[in-house]
């Protein structure tokens, strides 16, 4: 895997690539990478563009898949109304992505589209869900849960009903 | 005090998991902060113990509603759960009459078989809670362990979308080193992570990595069969197999509602035993799935498996994380990590090389990979100035693919050294000593990008070369090193 050229001999390098895709992940800056450290999931981005009544999803593989699949629900009230299963028992190679469109009826207020991808990963079976909110919250909604307290130091306590005995 | 478990459950076998509310027990609530309360002031405090009971005293006086609270919120060690979209710390509470001896209280699960009840979604919190204090205690029954104070955001409207977290926009469940706080999703009918226990503790052992350890991983999206940086699969291979250490469970499950309708499914691996056909198929240093069980087979006995004579246990895999791990000049990769652990007493190394052999890893010797090609050909050593390299990346991948980074070691002279890297793709230099960033440069989207910094004679700095080349193919990198 040696990849070096020393001083200015050019080596080129054998890359072990898995699989290429027709597309290519979009450029990203090492200053534009927030550094995060999330749980594992499908290596998959999922990004909507929301109109009234519907979107535009894109999942994009960032890594090869087999056996893919995309699921669309809605959450708090919204109702999709197109296909619920966009995608089945798909293949895409690493950076490849698919774009559907979506259908719904929004809830009262803030309700959510969740996009559910799952696929095999590398011998793996993997899946991962992304959420889009589509509304404004009703004072309703903003109404915070439980009752509010401080606890001994001041600190703001949201107390939930316990069940007792 | 108790509060309802419900088991996130995964078969690797038939490859379906979900939350099993049929199963769920009630579990003590351990080490939380209880205070009587009149109306807002509070009477008295306590916390429960072990068994989630408690006893106090107090003396009515003030005006309002006389109640006992429990807070998500333990002191030993200090971790608490607040909501994010308001920063209130999560309870639960109930009236409580004067008279009363006893007060049992219970947070529940909220499951009304279909979906959530709201008002009675109370148990996520100290199920979070619970989870980390298995963790914290876990390495505390085995080593005197100072733990600095946590902070884990948990909200009923935590979804995965990213934006703003005080809308419960927080992406995913994960831990933020910019904050150093972790944040756990919980939207019902989307993705909730409360009761998934592996993801609590994988996201807890970030918090251990920052706080009492080491990492140097590039974070960002990763995923079984990757070739990854190997500061990444390090990192996230680490997150999981603390999990199946600590809690200790080896089958990792995540939960979410990604099936059909949206309805319960999960995902999950088995840190012990991998399935047939593999999930590793490209086993190496550069393979989370690799280090996450290579880890495990480190820390636990192996009696059962021929190819691991390694058992070394909770107390010595915390010794070479705070202390080789933490301290080491090269990255953090699997590959200090075993170099670390060759070095502590009692530590066979034959066995474990026996074990590296078996994940396809050479008999590494030293932090900088050394018995590894692969791993040892992530550096490159810059011994002279003027020097030049030229390379080449491979576009296409990911910033943190092991195909768009390479590292250079240089040893410092006192003097300033500049670092060029000049590409017709987008590249970065980052400049790190023993762990700490000293310099970044990413000006361009092409061209040349320099970095100088000044240097202590005899310490060893690191650059770190990252490609951001989109399109498939390699790519030239020509890297420059001056000194005067």
């Amino acid at each position: 895997m040696n990849r070096i050229a020393l001083a200015s001999a050019t080596l080129l390098a054998a890359f072990p690539v898995l699989a290429d895709g027709p597309q290519a992940a979009p450029p990203a800056t090492a200053t534009a990478a927030k550094t995060v450290h999330g749980k594992p999931q499908a290596p998959v981005s999922v990004t909507a563009r929301l109109g009234a009544g519907a979107a535009t999803v894109t999942v994009r593989f960032h890594s090869a898949a087999t056996d893919a699949s995309v699921e669309v629900h809605g959450v708090d009230g919204l109702a999709v109304t197109s296909d619920a299963t966009p995608l089945s028992g798909a293949r895409f190679g690493r950076g490849e992505a698919v774009t559907f469109d979506v259908a719904f009826t929004a809830g009262a207020g803030r309700s959510h589209l969740a996009v559910g991808v799952s696929g095999s990963f590398g011998g793996t079976r993997r899946s991962t869900v992304a959420s889009f909110a589509v509304g404004k919250p009703t004072p309703d909604q903003l109404k915070p849960a439980g009752t509010a307290a401080t606890d001994s130091k001041g600190q703001p306590v949201k107390v939930m009903p316990a069940d007792t005995r | 005090m108790t509060y309802d478990f419900v088991p996130a459950v995964f078969d690797p076998a038939t490859g379906t998991g979900t939350l099993a509310f049929a199963q769920a027990s009630q579990r003590p609530v351990r080490g939380a902060t209880v205070q009587v309360m009149k109306g807002a002031t509070v009477l008295a405090t306590t916390s429960t113990d072990e068994s989630g009971r408690y006893g106090l005293t107090f003396t009515e006086s003030g005006t309002g509603q006389l109640a006992a609270v429990v807070l998500a919120r333990t002191t030993a060690p200090a971790i608490l759960v607040q909501d994010n979209t308001d920063g209130a710390i999560w309870a639960i509470g109930a009236n409580l009459d004067a008279t009363a001896t006893t007060m049992d209280l219970r947070a529940t699960h909220g499951w009304a078989g279909s979906s959530y009840d709201p008002a009675r979604r109370s148990a996520g919190p100290f199920a979070i809670l619970d989870s980390m204090t298995t963790a914290a205690r876990a390495f505390l029954a085995v080593r005197p362990v100072a733990f600095p104070p946590l902070v884990v955001n948990w909200s009923p409207e935590n979804v995965p979308q990213t934006g703003d977290k005080t809308l419960g926009q927080i992406g995913t469940s994960h831990f933020s080193p910019a904050d150093g706080q972790i944040y756990i999703l919980g939207k019902a009918g989307v993705d909730t992570d409360e009761f998934d226990s592996h993801v609590i503790v994988h996201e807890w052992g970030h918090y251990f990595e920052k706080n009492l350890s080491r990492s140097d991983s590039p974070g960002g999206p990763h995923g079984s069969g990757d070739v990854l940086d190997p500061r990444l699969s390090f990192g996230e291979g680490y997150g999981n197999a603390i999990a199946a250490m600590v809690l200790p469970e080896s089958t990792y499950a995540d939960t979410n509602w990604a099936g059909p309708g949206g309805s319960l499914t999960a995902f999950g691996f088995d840190a012990e035993t991998p399935p047939v056909p593999t999930d590793d198929p490209l086993p190496g240093v550069f393979s989370e799935t690799t280090v996450l069980r290579l880890l495990y087979d480190i820390f636990d006995g192996g009696s059962a498996e021929a190819f691991d004579p390694v058992g070394v246990g909770l107390g010595v895999v915390y010794d070479v994380l705070v202390g080789p791990q933490k301290a080491t000049g090269a990255f953090t990769t699997i590959g200090s990590f075993v170099a670390g652990l060759k070095a502590q007493p009692g530590v066979n190394a034959a066995a474990v090389d026996a074990l590296l052999a078996h994940y396809g890893i050479g008999p590494i010797s030293t932090e900088w990979g050394d018995g590894d090609p692969d791993l040892r050909a992530m550096y490159v050593d810059v011994t002279s100035f003027p020097a030049s390299v030229n390379l080449q990346l491979g576009g296409g991948f990911e910033y943190n693919k092991w195909e768009q980074n390479q590292y250079f070691v240089i040893t410092g002279s006192g003097a300033q050294v500049t670092v060029s890297a000049t590409s017709t793709e987008d590249v970065a230099l980052v400049v790190v000593q023993a762990g700490q960033r000293v310099a970044q440069v990413d000006q361009g989207t092409s061209g040349t990008e320099t970095a100088t910094v000044p240097t202590i004679a005899g310490k060893k700095y690191l650059v770190n070369l990252v490609g951001f080349g989109a399109t498939p193919g390699n790519y030239a990198v020509a890297m420059s090193f001056t000194s005067p």
